[in-house]
Order: C-alpha cells, then structure tokens, then sequence
C-alpha cells in the first residue's frame, strides 16, 4: 500500500466512541437492575432476567463487532459524531446549563419569574440580539404560561414572588 | 434488599394511636381564638390510588357535603398510586407539609396490610394516623353472569377438584385474604391473580378470564346483572337483593373466617396534629357533621351504593378498625407472602 | 330502543344542538392535546368542577368532544417538531415529521386531521351501531391474546432498526429495561428504582417522552438554522391553499387505509388496559406490512401518518364500549367520565340503555358531531400552523424547553418529574447524535411494563405454565400472523433476489 493510500486510509477511519455510550449505560442500567432483583420470587424476576441478558448479549455482539473493525483499522474510539458541530459546544453547553438551572431555580422563584429568565438566557446564549425579541419572547412565554397553565387551569406550579404578588392583587 | 416477612408494627403502631387519642384530649381545650378562621385556603387531599377510582369518587363525594362545615372550603385532589398504596403513603410522610392543610383519603383495609406486608418508610401511628372512617363495606367473591357457577357451595367444590382463579385488585386486601382463609379452611385451592384494580379484576371476572372474583361489595352491587354475588365476608347479608341474597360465607361452611371489610377514611400528619391542634379539631368535628349529614347518603344512594355503605367512625372506631387488620395481616400474612426460592 | 332512521335523525340534531358546547371543547382538547403533558384524563379532571355544575349531558358531551380533539391535538406538535404530545402520537412522529423535515408539514398535518377526524367518524358510527357486537371483543381477548397483540407493536422495534439492527436493537431494549423499572406487579417489590420512591410505579411516561423527543430534539434542532431542511425551506415557505387541497386529495384516495387503521384502534380501544399508543403503534405496524413499499415508511410516507392517527382516534371511540356496555371503564378517561355520571346519579352500563337512553346513544352521538365540527374548525388552520417549520430554532428551542418541561410537571405534580425529562433529554441527545432511534427506546418503555403485567397474569392463571401463551386457538392465530409479518420482508427480498437471478440467467 503506498503511503498516499494509507493517509487516505485513515482519514476515512470512522469514529465509533460516540456510539459506544448508549450500549454502556444500556448494559449498566441492566446489571444494575439485575442486581436489585436477585433476592426476589420467579414473577418478580422473570422480565428482568430476559430483558437484561438479552440487552447485554447484544451489547456484547456490538462490542465484538466494533472490536473487529478495529483491528482491521477501520474505526477508531474519537467522540466525534456526539461532539460535532465543534462551534455549536459552547451554546449548547450554556443552554444545558441553563436546563438544569431552570429545575434547580423553579421551587423558590416560581413558575413564572424562571421561565422568562430561562428563555430570556436560552435566547442570549443560542445568539439572539434582537432587542425587540429578546424583550418579546420572554414576556410572552412568561405571561402566556401564567394565564394559561396558573390563572385558567389552576395547575399547582411552583410559586414564587410573581404568583404570590398577583394571587394577592387579585 | 426486600423482604417479605412481617414484622410486627402493632405495638408502634398503639403507641402512636394512643398519642393521638392524647393529642385529641388536648385539642379539646380551646386553645386559640384563630382557629374560626381555618381554613383560609384550599384543602389538599392525597388519594394513594388512580384518579377515577373508588377512593377519588368517595372523596370527591365526601367533599361536596364538608365543605358545608368547614367555612366553604375548596379541596384539591392528587394522585399517588402505586406499589398497592406504598407511594401514595410515603409522599404524603415524606413530601406534604403536616399543617392540616393536607390530608389524605385512603383504602383503610388493603392500605393497611401493605404496610404490614411492605413495611414502608411512612409508619402508622408515628408518621400518621387515621382519624375518621367515612364508609366501610364488605368483602364478597362473585361470579360473572355466564359463569357456570351459581353458588359458594359450587365454587368450593370445584375448588377441591382443581384450582380456581381469583381475579383480585392486590395482593395485600382483605378481600384476598378473606379467600386464602376460606382455602384454608376448607381444603379448596385458590390461585389469586392481580389485576392491579377493581375494574380490571371485574372485567376478568366478567369476560370468563378467571373463574371468579373477590372485591369489596359495592363494586359488585354497582355492576348488577352482569355478576352474581356468591358469598360475603360478614356476618349477615345486609343487602338482600341488592347482593342477590348471597349467604355469609361462615353460615355455609360453619367456619370462623373473621368478618373482612374495608373502610375508607382520612388520615393526617400526627405531627399535624400535635402542632396545630385547634385545626385538627375543626377538621375532625366537621368531618363528623359530613359523615352523619342525611344529605351525605342520598349522594351515595344516588350513585348507586347502598346506604349503609356510609358509616362514620371516629378516631377510637378507626384505631380499633387498624388493629384488627394489622392482626389479620400477622395471621395471614404468610399465605399471602412468595414461597422463598 | 331501537336504533331506526328516525332514532339516528333525532339523535344526531340533538347532538348538534349541542355544538355551543362541542366547539369550545374542541378547541380546549386540542391545545390540550398539543402540548405533551397534558391528556383527556388530566383535563377533564381540571375541569372537573365544571363538568359537575352542568346537566350531565351537556357535561358528557362535553368531555367526549375533548377527548376526541386531545388525540388529535397530539398529532400537530409530532409533526411539526418531531414532539408527541401524547402517547398516542409517539407513531405519528416517524414519518409526520419527516414530512415537515422535506416542507411537506402543512401536506402531513391535513393528512393527520383528515385521518384522525375520518377514522374517528367512522368508528363512532360503527361504535353506535356494533356496540353489543363490540363489547364481545373483550370476552375472547385475555392476557395471553394482549401479550401477542402488544408484541405487534414491539416489533416496530425490529422495523426500525432495519439500518443497523444490532444498535436498533440495543435501542429497544434498553427502553424496555428502563420500561421494566418500579415494582413488580405481584409483590410490590422495587426493582431498578435507584432507591428512589418516585420511579417506585416505574418510570413517568410523560416526562420520558417530553425528554426523548422534545428535550433531545430541542437541544439537536440548534444545529441548523430551521426545521425544514435548506431543501425543504423554499417550499415550506410557498406553501399555499393549494398544499391543503392536495394533502386532502392524498388522504381521500387512501381512504381505505385510514377505514382499517381505524378499526384496528377500535378494537385496541375496546380492550381494557389497551390504550391510544399501543392501538397507534400495532396500525403503524399492520400498514407497514401489508404495504407494497414498506421500504418508504420512516422517510415521510403519508400511509405512515394515516395509519397512527385514524388508529389513535378510533382507540377514542373504543374505550367507551366496555363503560357503555358493561359498566367498567377501560381506560383512565372513561373511569373519570364514570365519577361523573355517578354524580349525576345516572346509571351506567347496560342500565344506562334502559333508563336513559337518549344519554347513552347520545354520548355515541356527540362523537359523530364533535368530528364533524372538528373537520370544519382545524383543517383551515393546518396551513398557518405548519408556519412553525420556518421559525427560527435558535427562538424555537427554548420556548421547546420550557414549555415541555413544564408538561413533564403536570401528570403528577413531581418536581422530580423535571429532572426525569432531562436525564431522558442526554438519553435521547446521545441516542439520536450516534444512531440510536429515540422512538425504539420509547416504544420500550411504553409497552414493556404492558407486555409483562400481561404476561405475568396469564402465567399465574395457568399457574406457571409459560406455555400458557399458546394456549388459546385466538393466540395462536395472532402468533402466526406475529411471525409471519416478521419473516414477510425476508421472504419477499429473498423472492425477489431469486426473481431476479432467474431473469438474468
């Protein structure tokens, strides 16, 4: 092989360690889950058993499967296929931080304050400038769910400052 | 890890009726002059079963009569089924502020032996108690309208030759103990099958699926012709028609299976109670009123129950109701445990 | 009472005098449907203190009419943004949304209205008239016979994981394990809950499936500009009347399909426990295989919208016959319906039809009426609803998120529930960047805790014998179908390889 098709060669070598997670945590969960059941009567333990001995059969399968083709040099163990686009990570890392804030924030500032904070946040962090939307978006998002999901159905969200200022006005 | 054996929870469990006897005594005394204003918001309800069963409609019921004594109150419902009551129980522990704001409506029997059998983080008596019972009905075994079986007599016997299938709601019940004991004690074979809720279990009764079903009466009496009721765990049958005459199931056999009911009843927070025990009385009269208002069983006799389906029960009658099924599950808990691998 | 011409008349302009009630109801039902989180059941109950101040009929009426529109509803977010908003419409989204993907969603969406509102006609008509017949279906169906039909659904698993079908499969039963969390069904005992007590009753249907497919898709739709792929966008943006016309046009000459489709929900409907998601699923399934070219399903084919939606609409009208005709809901709508009839005093189950009933063919009836309103109400907004595609994801995205996440809160009022949704949102993120089909994983976690509460009753009463599922002659007739759809695409390409190799010798 010359040395113009090896480089060729391996520049096509295709990322396989992104699709290795999924088998992973597949495979745990079931061993896990296993795990938790082994003290447990037949019909208790039946589901499972199958379930997770045929979940980690096919995992084992995809295993042996990627393990050869590494050998042959046909993949290699790169994360790029969960990574890419490169230039999306730190959006989409601040969106996601942004996700988990909003959980973590909705008991003690209620429904309403968190979602135009979190949307107002998303729509700064996925390069939204527009003044108008920015201001738009958030006061829409924020009132429209309060009207609808607090003042019509009555649905118990987490109150916060807002709720408890307008469920005493009114 | 599970385990599946009982331990006796009894005696916490009187420590912590008595404490709350204790606690009512104490609330008696007019403590604050605030407590006229309770309450000054919505009233949550905890129903430890799905939304549109027997306990969601019997609180719903219930509400529309208490809230005439209890300053027009609003109540709100939610809905933690799961694990044969288990979840429901445990949130309410665990979850709900004890502020009588919250309170919740449980299946008092089957509820009562889960906790026996499964022994829940949320403990009667210490966590909370049962304070009232509003209804209480009996169990029964019957039959779809096709089925070939007409009588106890015939079920038992059939039981004897083969082993009958007994569509329950749960494992933990008094209705499913009530017919492991009559295969005690007449030597029939029962193999009980959770359908995991009345309607499915009737449905299974009803389509041919299982032989028969067992569930409290009320349950059979609202699907009329379209079941027959062959027995019933009480002592007498006092329904009459309404139960298609079906005999008490120790008056055939001349056995001594213990009366099996269930009621259904509020509990609260004990810690509820002894923080706030001007509330609790006002929760606790007015449950009284409601209970005995006429108005409370023309709803229930226009739904479609009986009438003596309602029976109040104050705290003392709910204590004692508790004890016995904690000793029913001690006694027949072991038929209704897996065999150990 | 006889069900005479002059009875239908009668019946059906009552029913339409009711439309004051019908129309409102709709529109509620629909938006409630649209947005995941919320269904008929949790609806209704929210709406519970209304229903109960109004004459039991209006309130029936009224609860049937939203009933119908939840599962239509459902069908437009699946759609538009790849985001069910109920179970039921977790099929739809397979080829619904790769039609919005090609600029085609205004086409999917009449063709999603038109299949559900037809299929739901046609099976309130055959409910009004059949219902006796109807009813029978649960006495043949038991646990055994439901094992093989959700089977049926579970082999979409197989279908999907055509492309690569060691990571379809992984997909699959990785959903199914998730979907076999909580306690076991005979003993109550928790298997998998991380010690957790909310995932005690199993994983939250809801907010896996707003994280699946909303969370996921929202955090993958960032990466391009807009929905509709750049080929897509010249179209998406000159859709016009004429798209309307021409999805109605596709729907009409598949009118056949969306008849059968919809009966196969009727049927699913008429089972208790069954429900819109598994009667979506097994039509999805049954189109693809008597289909000529199953190879174009999962790549924005209209069979592959019309067969989930009319199925999911005729699971409506099916969950009504066993409260109807016996007197036991077969599903949590139904149970709620049932607590307010109760109320009202009336009776229901067979006594219904003695003593009142108008009530009970009228409750039929308003199913008939509430589709024929909704025709009329939702088709013309189908072309200003699949503007959605267009909009930009970077605005998209977060409305996507907090809204969803606020439907992940409502079924059972956790804020746990949150947390859930966005565990299964980096599930679903992953799966989707590296080759996994959310969907898979989803019809596991649906059907799986299904196919084993099934199993294990049927197991109990033929006490242990696992062979008990071929026991029944009905079982054994739908195993042999079950088979045979699966090895049919095999023996076809290996047919048509043999064809072909005979034509070249």
């Amino acid at each position: 092989m010359s040395t113009e098709a090896a480089r060729q060669g391996q520049t096509k070598k295709r990322s396989v360690g992104a699709d290795l997670v999924i088998p992973i945590m597949a495979a745990g969960y079931a061993l896990y889950y296993i795990y938790t059941i082994l003290d447990y009567p037949m019909e208790a333990q039946i589901n499972g058993l199958f379930l997770g001995l045929t979940l980690c059969s096919l995992v084992a399968v995809l295993f042996v499967r990627v393990a050869a083709q590494w050998f042959r040099g046909e993949v290699d163990f790169g994360m790029h296929r969960l990574l890419t686009p490169l230039s999306m990570i730190p959006s989409r890392l601040i969106f996601l931080g942004l996700t988990i804030a909003y959980i973590v924030v909705i008991p003690w500032v209620g429904f309403t304050l968190t979602t135009f904070l979190f949307v107002l946040g998303s729509l700064l962090a996925l390069g939204v400038r527009s003044k108008k939307l920015l201001v738009v978006m958030p006061m829409l998002s924020a009132t429209g769910g309060y009207v609808f999901f607090i003042a019509m159905l009555n649905t118990r969200f987490p109150k916060g400052p807002i709720e408890n200022f307008l469920a005493g006005a009114f | 890890m599970k385990d599946f054996t009982i331990t006796p929870t009894r005696r916490s469990f009187l420590k912590g009726g008595a404490m709350a006897v204790g606690a009512g005594a104490l609330s008696a005394s007019p403590l604050s002059k605030a407590w006229a204003a309770f309450p000054e918001r919505n009233i949550s309800i905890l129903i430890p079963t799905g939304e549109g069963g027997g306990a969601d409609r019997d609180a719903r019921m219930f509400a529309t009569v208490w809230r005439k004594y209890l300053n027009n109150a609003n109540f709100e419902y939610s809905y933690y089924p799961g694990a044969a009551g288990q979840v429901g129980y445990e949130f309410y522990a665990a979850k709900s502020e004890p502020d009588c704001y919250n309170l919740l409506f449980g299946n008092l029997g089957p509820e009562i032996i889960m906790q026996a059998m499964q022994k829940p983080k949320a403990t009667l008596g210490k966590d909370f108690i049962y304070f009232c019972q509003t209804t209480d009905e009996t169990m029964c075994i019957f039959v779809g309208k096709n089925s070939k079986i007409t009588s106890i007599q015939q079920l038992v016997d059939e039981a004897k030759k083969r082993v009958v299938t007994v569509a329950t709601s749960r494992l933990p019940h008094p209705a499913s103990i009530g017919v492991l004991a009559l295969g005690e004690a007449t030597g029939a074979k029962f193999q009980l099958v959770p359908f995991g809720g009345g309607n499915p279990s009737a449905m299974a009764a009803i389509t041919g699926e299982v032989d028969c079903c067992t569930l409290p009466i009320t349950n059979a009496i609202q699907l009329d012709k379209e079941v027959l009721i062959l027995t019933l765990f009480s002592k007498q049958n006092v329904f009459g028609e309404m139960a298609d005459n079906a005999p008490p199931v120790n008056d055939v056999f001349g056995t001594k299976i213990p009366e099996l009911s269930s009621s259904r009843g509020f509990a609260i927070h004990v810690k509820a109670m002894e923080t706030y025990p001007d509330r609790f009385q006002i929760i606790e009269e007015s449950v009284k009123k409601a209970a005995l208002d006429p108005e409370y069983a023309d709803l229930v006799e226009k739904a479609g129950m009986p009438r003596s389906f309602v029976r109040y029960g104050g705290r003392e009658e709910t204590v004692a109701f508790a004890q016995d099924m904690l000793a029913l599950a001690e006694k027949y808990g072991s038929l209704l445990a897996p065999k150990k691998k | 009472m006889e069900l005479g011409a002059d009875t239908v008349l009668q019946l059906f302009l009552h029913s339409l005098s009711l439309w004051w009630i019908i129309v409102p109801a709709i529109f509620i039902g629909i938006i409630m449907g649209a947005i995941p989180g919320f269904a008929a059941h949790n609806t209704i109950i929210i709406l519970l203190p209304l229903t109960l101040a109004v004459p039991v009929e209006v309130a029936l009426t009224f609860m049937v009419a939203l009933y119908c529109a939840t599962h239509l509803g459902g069908g437009i977010p699946a759609i538009l943004m790849n985001i069910p908003g109920t179970g039921g419409a977790a099929a739809t989204t397979l080829d619904g949304h790769e039609m919005a993907k090609q600029g085609k969603a205004q086409q999917a969406l009449v063709l999603a209205f038109a299949a559900s509102t037809f299929g739901g006609l046609i099976t309130s008509i055959v409910t009004l008239f059949a219902l006796p017949l109807l009813s029978k279906v649960g006495y043949y169906v038991h646990s055994v016979e439901m094992v093989v039909i959700m089977l049926f659904g579970l082999t979409l698993i197989a279908v999907i994981a055509a492309e690569d079908t060691v990571k379809g499969l992984i997909a699959g039963f990785f959903g199914l394990m998730l979907g076999a969390m909580g306690a076991d069904h005979v003993y109550a005992a928790p298997r998998g809950t991380f010690g957790l007590l909310e995932l005690f009753d199993g994983v939250p249907l809801i907010p896996a499936l707003i994280g699946l497919f909303a969370i996921s898709e929202a955090f993958v739709m960032i990466e391009q500009e807009s929905i509709v792929s750049s080929k897509g966008q010249e179209r998406a943006r000159r859709a016009s009347w004429a798209d309307t016309l021409s999805g109605l046009r596709i729907a009409a000459t598949n009118w056949w399909h969306i008849v059968w489709t919809s009966l196969i929900g009727l049927v699913v409907g008429v089972l208790p426990g069954a429900g819109a998601s598994i009667g979506a699923f097994v039509a999805y399934q049954q189109s693809r295989f008597f289909s000529k070219t199953p190879e174009a399903y999962g790549k924005g084919y209209a069979k592959g919208v019309i067969a989930p939606e009319a199925a999911n609409n005729g699971v409506t009208s099916g969950t009504l016959v066993p409260l109807l005709a016996i007197g036991i809901p077969g599903g949590s709508t139904a149970a709620v319906m049932m607590i307010v009839l109760q109320f009202h005093g009336v009776p229901f189950g067979p006594r219904l039809f003695v003593e009142s009933p108008i009530l009970a063919f009228g409750v039929i009836m308003s199913m008939v009426v509430a589709y024929i309103f909704m025709i009329l109400t939702i088709l013309p907004m189908a072309r200003y609803l699949a503007k959605v595609t267009v909009v930009p994801t970077r605005l998209l995205a977060p409305m996507i998120v907090a809204f969803t996440l606020v439907g992940a809160f409502v079924p059972r009022s956790f804020l746990f529930d949150l947390g859930v949704a966005v565990a299964f949102g980096i599930i679903g993120y992953i799966a989707r960047k590296t080759g996994y089909h959310v969907a898979a994983i989803l019809i596991g976690v649906i059907l799986g805790p299904l196919v084993e509460q099934s199993y294990i009753r049927a197991l109990r009463i033929s006490l242990g014998d696992p062979l008990v599922l071929f026991s029944s002659t009905l079982g054994n007739v739908l195993w042999v179908m079950l088979a045979l759809s699966l090895a049919m695409p095999y023996i076809l390409k290996w047919l048509r390889r043999r064809k072909a190799a005979q034509a070249a010798s």
